[in-house]
């Protein structure tokens, strides 16, 4: 008699929802439906465009839809990736910090034998996916343009998603600088396989600032091809660094945490705009030498190259230049050179 | 883009189990119906007030089943729960299924738990009085974890003939069983549209008949078609969207998703249907502690380790990425940037 009792209630609560089911829900379903043929014909016409075929992921093993299925995007700023889209790029990393004593310290002005602290910010692209424990490694290259990898140490972080407290996560590490008085290039490589985007993984830092005699500066760069094979190196010189960000217009939340299609491309477009090379040349007051401007380097063989920087007469204040190194259209290494006067 | 949003357990109260579910559905429908049936009649309106209670009997039918297939057979134990293990099975779709049971094209892994988690496999008290199976993955014949080199680290010996080995079941769901709801839902309501056009009068007899035919076989095509049409855990999928993922026999996960009780296989406690799932490397385990059994489970000390530096920080952390704050917080402008907040973000005003 209970159970009848449950029942009835059920079947009275629910009766609104069968009604409207009933006389209007099925318009809205059948709308549902004709969009989800819709995007199946679409999906298939894409697929027979790119002649894609079911392939095999390697049994056993499941293919899981991205709305399930998620990854984090640990990110700092890259100069390869950002470069890889068509960005100018500066290597006086923001994201990468050199502290002694607690205080920032110049990266350019190294104390030999000394205990520094590298400070890694790291960001995650994901909204979804947190990387718990991800390894960060710290390195260091001789000063120049593609020297040798020598490891500092490694730390692991907790990365969480994008606006969640904690984030960006912050990376330390000790750092004591060699006996050798000079200057080096410091990596930061962010380690999680499972990435959404590998490519944004690693930060460079490396920096000289010289003080302008009369108005010249000059720099002498090493420059090594790493790779085992001949190398043919092109060094461009250019006049860019972080602009300022603009306000952001309105306080106004979006819809959706997951960028739309139209915002994705709408960044990309303005930032080609706001950071695109041929934007920010040598200004024309100045001159910047590199000599030479192409090396050929044989596997493992170095070459100093000069860059010498004329400035305006009664310049006052501080310059920054980015030389930069291609392999044909690829970023291979730079470098940030400052001059004051 | 999956169909997990449309399944949900229910209470233990609520339960009602296939003919439950199936008989409240149906009389549901036959109450809006009798009233439909009341007004068209009164109306002098036969065969439409014949065609609403056919119409609302049909829908009642379809609800009932579908009510059951969408969730009804799954009792919650705890929603959104979080859990850590190694894939030692997957069952694709259509796995050990009869033709009529893949109308339920969901896939399925099947994981070790870490020792501090094993609670999920055993009864709770959320299930009282309800029959209780175990669910368990037989080596070597079902053969998938011998083919990584995963078993021994995760201490099973998959070479063993007919072992047998206790794992928590966790499914992800297909859409067929909601698409094939929808439709058979929206045909049923349209069967009404066969009694308007046989009440148009002087339509005759004939073209009554016809109507009725239309509506039969448009329905067995649109039924037919969402059963086919469904497309789940496709390889292709990985060209066409590089955003899906591949789960394998032997990686180590952490997932979300619902803790049920599920009464249709016999019962068992499962997750199901799977909300996210995220593969962990083994770099990001502390030293001596990784995704597999460990060799002594009562250490104390490696499960402490486990839980506090691996599964509390995760499960954490993913619980902050599914809070309302946080996803509030990820719609401000400032927080719109795709490639660094340097280079595409805003800063917000002082």
């Amino acid at each position: 008699m209970l159970g009848l009792l449950k029942f009835v209630k059920v079947a009275l609560r629910d009766l609104p929802r069968t009604l409207s089911g009933l006389t209007i829900g099925w318009i809205r379903s059948l709308v549902e439906i004709l969009g989800r043929k819709h995007r199946v014909a679409r999906r298939h016409a894409r697929w027979r465009r790119r002649r894609i075929r079911p392939g095999d992921c390697g049994a056993p093993c499941q293919v899981v839809p991205a709305d399930v299925y998620r990854r984090p995007d640990p990110l700092i700023y890259s100069q390869t990736y950002l470069m890889a889209q068509g960005l100018a790029v500066t290597w006086d990393n923001p994201d990468i910090e050199l502290r002694l004593n607690g205080q920032p310290a110049d990266s350019s002005k190294l104390a030999p034998d000394t205990d520094y602290e590298i400070v890694a910010r790291i960001w995650n692209g994901s909204t979804e996916a947190p990387a718990v424990n991800m390894p960060v490694r710290f390195s260091f290259l001789d000063f120049g343009i593609g020297g040798v990898e020598v490891p500092i140490g490694h730390t692991q972080v907790d990365l969480p998603v994008k606006g969640a407290p904690g984030h960006p996560a912050f990376a330390h590490m000790l750092w004591h600088t060699p006996v050798i008085p000079g200057h080096y290039c410091l990596r930061v490589r962010l380690v999680w396989p499972d990435d959404a985007n590998p490519h944004n993984n690693l930060g460079q830092e490396n920096t000289d600032v010289r003080p302008l005699n009369s108005p010249h500066a000059q720099f002498r760069v090493p420059v090594r091809n790493a790779a085992r094979r001949r190398r043919i190196l092109r060094l461009e010189p250019d006049a860019y660094e972080i602009p300022p960000r603009p306000p952001c217009d309105s306080n106004r939340p979006a819809r959706e945490t997951a960028l739309t299609e139209a915002e994705i491309e709408g960044h990309r477009r303005e930032a080609r705009a706001r950071h695109n090379r041929a934007a920010f040349p040598v200004p024309p007051a100045w001159r910047v030498e590199v000599l030479p401007a192409q090396v050929e380097l044989e596997p493992e063989s170095q070459q100093v190259v000069t860059v010498a920087i004329t400035a305006p007469d009664g310049f006052h204040g501080r310059q920054a230049f980015n030389v930069n190194a291609f392999e044909g259209a690829t970023l291979v290494g730079g470098v940030t050179l400052y001059v004051r006067g | 883009m999956s169909c997990q949003k449309y399944f949900h357990c229910v209470k233990r109260e609520d339960y009602l189990g296939a003919g439950g579910s199936i008989a409240l559905g149906i009389f549901k429908g036959l109450g809006v119906g009798l009233i439909f049936n009341a007004l068209f009649a009164a109306l002098d309106l036969p065969s439409v007030a014949n065609g609403f209670l056919a119409a609302a009997i049909l829908y009642g039918f379809a609800d009932g089943v579908c009510a059951y297939l969408l969730g009804g057979k799954l009792v919650c134990i705890g929603l959104d729960q979080c859990v850590i293990g190694r894939i030692i099975h997957i069952e694709q779709p259509g796995y050990g299924k009869s033709t009529f049971e893949q109308i339920d094209d969901d896939y399925c892994i099947n994981i070790l738990v870490s020792p501090v988690q094993a609670q999920f496999m055993n009864p709770q008290p959320e299930t009282d009085g309800l029959p209780y199976a175990r669910y368990y993955v037989t080596f070597p014949d079902e053969g998938q974890l011998a083919q990584t080199g995963e078993g021994i680290s995760s201490g099973v010996d998959a070479s063993v003939p007919g072992d047998k080995f206790e794992v928590l079941h966790c499914e992800f769901k297909g859409c067929r069983v909601h698409d094939f709801c929808q439709t058979a839902k929206t045909m049923a309501s349209l069967a009404v549209v066969p009694g308007v056009v046989c009440a148009v009068p002087g339509i005759g007899q004939a073209l009554c008949a016809l109507a009725i035919l239309i509506w039969l076989v448009a329905t067995i095509v649109a039924l037919l078609d969402s059963w086919f049409g469904a497309h789940e855990g496709d390889p292709a999928d990985v060209a066409v969207d590089p955003t899906s993922g591949v789960l394998h026999v032997g990686d180590c996960v952490v997932l979300i998703g619902d803790w049920v009780y599920d009464h249709a296989h016999g019962g068992w406690n499962e997750i199901h249907p799977v909300r996210s799932v995220q593969k962990i490397p083994a770099d990001a385990f502390p030293p001596g502690v990784n995704c597999d059994r460990f060799a002594d489970e009562d250490d104390p000390l490696l499960v402490n380790l486990f839980k506090t530096r691996v599964l509390e920080k995760f499960c954490e952390r993913l619980a902050e990425a599914r809070s309302s704050l946080t996803r509030e917080e990820q719609k401000k402008p400032h927080l719109r940037w795709i490639y660094h907040p340097y280079v595409d973000g805003c800063e917000v005003p002082k």
